[in-house]
């Protein structure tokens, strides 16, 4: 059975919004385009029955983030309601860090408005590419002019802290493009840039696509060249790479994600949204709108009763291990034993002549009680997580 | 005749599927009061939730009823379900020996079907008293005038009496109820003769072992009465004697023309084998019942447990299925693939999909099942006979002199607009066109001889499909048959994979190489190397397709806080990495084994 000795800190609260106008081509998250207006609605609305839910629990919390989907497609009243009856519930930090996802061509100067009073202070705006013609092969729904109007009109509703997406390793996708796309992001100074390797996910459009041989990656080299590129630039820039596939200006790094990677608690709220409790373990919501619908109304948390993980110490030692190594500060080996009461090296006695070998081929690194994965260990990555699970 | 026969009415109650048999039956019960509309579930006599869900009915159901007539006498009635499909031909039949008359339901809006007839036939065999009914007849599209006409051209039996009914919304049923009690005969029967009763149905129950449901042609049988099953030859003490009135009364006796059930201490469904009869041991009757036969399994199939599923659970089930099935045969057998598992032996089709089905819903257990086959008959150079039911079991080659395989007689009703479609069709599939014929100006039927090999694979979707689902089959074993048939067998990166071999005709083979190969490219998931495909009978390749590569070593994003995705990819990298070491092998999803038996359209 797990242990985890670890002191709680305040949690961070993941809300999740399934809609979203259209599906992307390359996207497998839970979401659902073309729902009308009433579904939103009610989905709204069983959202804060949710969130009530957890009233009168003393719950501490000091990071939420709506995500999705497309959070920005929901009329803002409904944003408004859901932060409010979150706050009703949690005992939410006077500095929390609150975030909502935002795709351009579904943003207004209104809308905007009434999410800085709302009380989001963090804006994630998903653009993914510069490049018009990539956006509109990726399947999405506005032009990079659409999101350079957006970004400005963030900052002119008082938006001081700004998330913008980007994919590389596109089809088609040269490394001069990539550089454009970056280039003209760093541009607008946006306080914090997520850079993802484009992934097929089975099951979606392009996925699809490749198998049919009708469109191309470009080949893994090409790739990582991309992603170094890409962090030479941000660094330059002045950017913090604090995380995989993330960097921000210092001090603007993403509280509400660093939790994910820290071993943090996390709740989560909506259609198939995950959890995180020391005391409960991993779990997740149903991911089927009648379902959700019913145990919302039934005044019950809508868990999934097939999404509990049952989790042994091994377990959760693992996800600790590969979650802390995404963070490019790396995994601290004394808070591992401050956590489940054991030494790092006792427990991966097993895995010491690798970790060793990977310290020596330069793929990870030792530093005082850390060990992180060196920025030539990210390309690699997965085969030395995978050492851990 | 005893005058206690008099007031008694045995009776089935046949149809083609969905025309509404389990319907009526469900208001027949519910008229003669047995149960009240609020306990009334929806199709009471069929209570497998599967049954319910497919509307088919799989398991014989026998009930007796009290009606009160409107000359003032309580009549007796025994209904007798039959199971409604075409891989239950014999239960059908024995079923209908144990009554007087049938009531044979036609739906109105579309006529006589393939399985009506055949259905009618078996009556006909029993010579019991037809009641044709018209069903559905509500429904605007109703042409009860046509379809009485249809029933006495096809049939040659007299519908201008026959009621019409409606079950779905109660109309009618008043006469049905009066017509069973005028037209069919009452049963006779010596009730002092020696006891003759057949065995129409069993189950097994866990606190009384087998229950035999039996009808009583002549004597009586009590509890403490030793009774003899006269073909299997085995000897019991009656621990129980009832009927069912719909759960199970026990009674002092049954006697000559009733109907009921029968508990004897026996511990397996196929030591009391449908259309046996049951005599006394001391007092035995000279001849048994007419009829009995051992029901043999026409398709084979190979069931393994899925990937983190137990060998013993799936034992377990299938010996809890078998206790309940005399017509389920399995044995343990290895794939080279798929590890452990077993052979199994199914009637047909629908009673392989019904067991997996009921493997996966009663008995929550996650099953591959591989390609169903037929069983060859080999016919080896030095003259001696295998019979082969797995491909991965046919001789070698050079050891074989010739392999027969199963011919069936499929008759197919359509309406004639389909008879290109269907006659093209049969052809693929090697049909022989016996003779056609004009059931009505509008309705034909297709007699054809066709390999069963062919049958089982995806005709009776392609018959569904092609005609809209208004076409109907009904098939049964004629004959072996001298057959140019090949081993065809699939490797995935080089490697065979003995799950997915199987026996096709020769000038199939490279029609289905090609079809499995395109399948497969579908379903089986890209790995970091290239994946061939390739279908080949012996060492020639008769079809080849690849599925690409992806390579990349991903970084996959974790969102929403949802690790589980990654830390299965993580978990599947280090399982791979020990899995490849293994076997150099490909990793094949369970949907891969089914997904080269379904029938597609556009092929």
């Amino acid at each position: 059975m797990m242990k985890i000795n670890r002191k709680k800190g305040p949690a961070g609260l993941y809300i999740h919004i399934p809609f979203c106008v259209k599906k992307c081509g390359y996207c497998d998250f839970l979401s659902f385009g073309e729902c009308d207006e009433e579904i939103q609605k009610k989905y709204a609305e069983s959202l804060i029955a949710e969130l009530s839910l957890y009233r009168g629990q003393n719950i501490k919390c000091d990071t939420i983030f709506i995500g999705g989907g497309t959070p920005s497609l929901l009329r803002q009243e409904h944003i408004a309601k859901i932060l409010e009856a979150a706050e009703a519930a949690f005992c939410v930090a006077e500095k929390a860090e609150v975030s909502l996802e935002a795709n351009p061509g579904t943003l207004s100067r209104d809308k905007l408005r009434a999410y800085r009073k709302a009380g989001v202070n963090r804006l994630s705006i998903g653009v993914q590419s510069m490049d018009d013609g990539m956006l509109s092969f990726m399947g999405r729904i506005h032009s990079s002019r659409d999101f350079t109007e957006n970004f400005q009109a963030a900052r002119e509703a008082g938006f001081s802290n700004i998330n913008v997406d980007l994919m590389f390793g596109m089809p088609g996708q040269s490394r001069q493009m990539w550089r454009d796309s970056l280039e003209q992001v760093l541009a607008l100074e946006p306080e914090h840039i997520s850079f993802y390797s484009l992934q097929l996910e089975e099951g979606t459009t392009f996925s699809r696509m490749y198998r049919e041989g009708s469109i191309d990656l470009p080949p893994a080299e090409e790739d990582r060249a991309m992603y170094h590129e890409g962090i030479r630039m941000l660094r330059e820039a002045g950017y913090h790479h604090y995380e995989i596939s993330n960097c921000a200006k210092p001090g603007f790094e993403c509280q509400h994600n660093l939790k994910y990677w820290s071993f943090d608690e996390y709740y989560g709220a909506g259609l198939g949204a995950h959890a995180f409790l020391y005391d409960k373990g991993r779990s997740c919501n149903v991911s089927d709108f009648d379902a959700y619908f019913q145990k919302i109304g039934r005044g019950e948390l809508p868990a999934d009763p097939d999404g509990y993980s049952y989790e042994t110490q091994t377990d959760l030692m693992g996800e600790y291990v590969f979650t802390a190594l995404r963070k490019t500060e790396g995994l601290d080996m004394e808070d591992f034993r401050r956590t489940f009461g054991e030494n790092f090296f006792s427990v991966y006695e097993d895995q010491r002549q690798t970790i060793r070998a990977y310290v020596k081929s330069g793929h990870l690194a030792l530093n005082g009680t850390y060990l992180a994965l060196t920025e030539k260990g990210i390309d690699i990555s997965n085969e030395i997580m995978a050492e851990f699970v | 005749m005893n005058s206690y026969q008099k007031y008694i009415r045995n009776f089935s109650i046949i149809a083609h599927i969905d025309h509404g048999k389990s319907t009526l039956a469900d208001r027949i019960i519910e008229k003669t009061g047995l149960v009240s509309q609020r306990e009334m579930k929806e199709q009471f006599l069929d209570n497998m939730e599967l049954e319910r869900e497919r509307g088919i009915t799989i398991k014989l159901q026998t009930t007796r009823l009290v009606y009160k007539a409107k000359d003032g006498n309580e009549y007796i009635f025994n209904l007798i379900d039959t199971p409604g499909h075409v891989d239950f031909t014999y239960e059908v039949s024995r079923s209908l020996a144990a009554c007087e008359g049938a009531v044979l339901v036609v739906d109105a809006t579309q006529g006589v079907e393939a399985q009506t007839l055949a259905n009618v036939y078996l009556a006909l065999d029993e010579d019991l008293e037809i009641l044709p009914t018209l069903n559905k007849i509500d429904l605007p599209s109703a042409r009860p005038d046509e379809i009485k006409a249809e029933v006495e051209d096809v049939i040659g039996i007299d519908a201008s009496e026959a009621p019409l009914v409606s079950a779905k919304e109660g109309i009618g049923i008043e006469d049905l109820l009066e017509e069973i009690v005028h037209k069919i005969p009452a049963p006779s029967g010596e009730v002092d003769g020696k006891l003759k009763a057949l065995i129409f149905d069993s189950y097994y129950d866990n606190y009384k072992g087998v229950v035999i449901y039996t009808r009583i042609f002549d004597g009586k049988v009590k509890t403490g009465d030793f009774i003899r099953l006269m073909n299997t030859g085995k000897k019991y003490e009656v621990t129980e004697v009832g009927i069912y009135s719909p759960g199970p009364v026990a009674c002092r006796e049954l006697k000559a023309g009733e109907v009921g059930y029968i508990c004897a201490s026996i511990k397996r469904v196929a030591d009391a084998r449908v259309g046996d009869t049951i005599t006394l041991d001391e007092n035995p009757t000279e001849k048994p019942l007419p009829g009995y036969k051992k029901v043999q399994p026409m398709v084979y199939c190979g069931i393994y447990p899925a990937e983190g599923e137990k060998y013993e659970n799936v034992k377990d089930a299938l010996e809890k299925l078998q206790v309940n099935d005399a017509a389920f045969h399995f044995e343990p057998e290895t794939s080279t693939a798929l590890g452990f598992g077993f052979r199994c032996g199914f009637l047909g089709l629908l009673h392989m999909e019904i067991i997996v089905e009921r493997l996966e819903r009663e008995f929550d257990l996650a099953v591959i099942t591989t390609s169903p086959s037929v069983i060859y008959k080999v016919v080896l150079t030095n003259g001696d006979i295998e019979m082969v039911q797995n491909p991965s079991n046919l001789p070698d080659p050079t050891d074989i002199d010739h392999i027969e395989e199963p011919i069936v007689k499929a008759d197919i009703m359509i309406p004639k607009d389909y008879v290109g479609n269907i006659m093209e069709i049969c052809q693929e599939r090697r049909g022989k066109l016996i003779h056609m014929e004009y059931i009505t100006e509008t309705r034909v039927q297709l007699h054809y001889e066709m390999p069963l090999n062919e049958v089982i694979y995806d005709f009776f979707d392609a018959l569904k499909s092609k005609t809209r689902g208004y076409g109907s089959l009904d098939y049964e074993f004629l004959r072996y048959e001298k057959s140019n048939v090949v081993k065809m067998d699939v490797l995935l990166n080089k490697d065979l994979v003995d799950a997915f071999s199987m026996i096709v005709h020769e000038s199939k083979a490279y029609a289905r190489g090609r079809f499995v190969c395109s399948k497969l490219k579908e379903v089986i998931p890209m790995h970091q190397f290239e994946v061939p495909i390739q279908a080949a009978i012996g060492q020639k390749v008769i079809a080849r397709e690849t599925v690409r590569a992806y390579r990349k070593d991903v970084i996959a994003k974790c969102y929403g806080g949802d690790i589980s995705r990654k830390k299965k990819l993580l978990e599947k990298q280090k399982e791979g990495k020990k899995r490849m070491r293994q076997f150099g092998t490909v990793e094949v999803p369970q949907e891969a084994f089914t997904a080269v038996l379904k029938y597609d359209e556009n092929k």
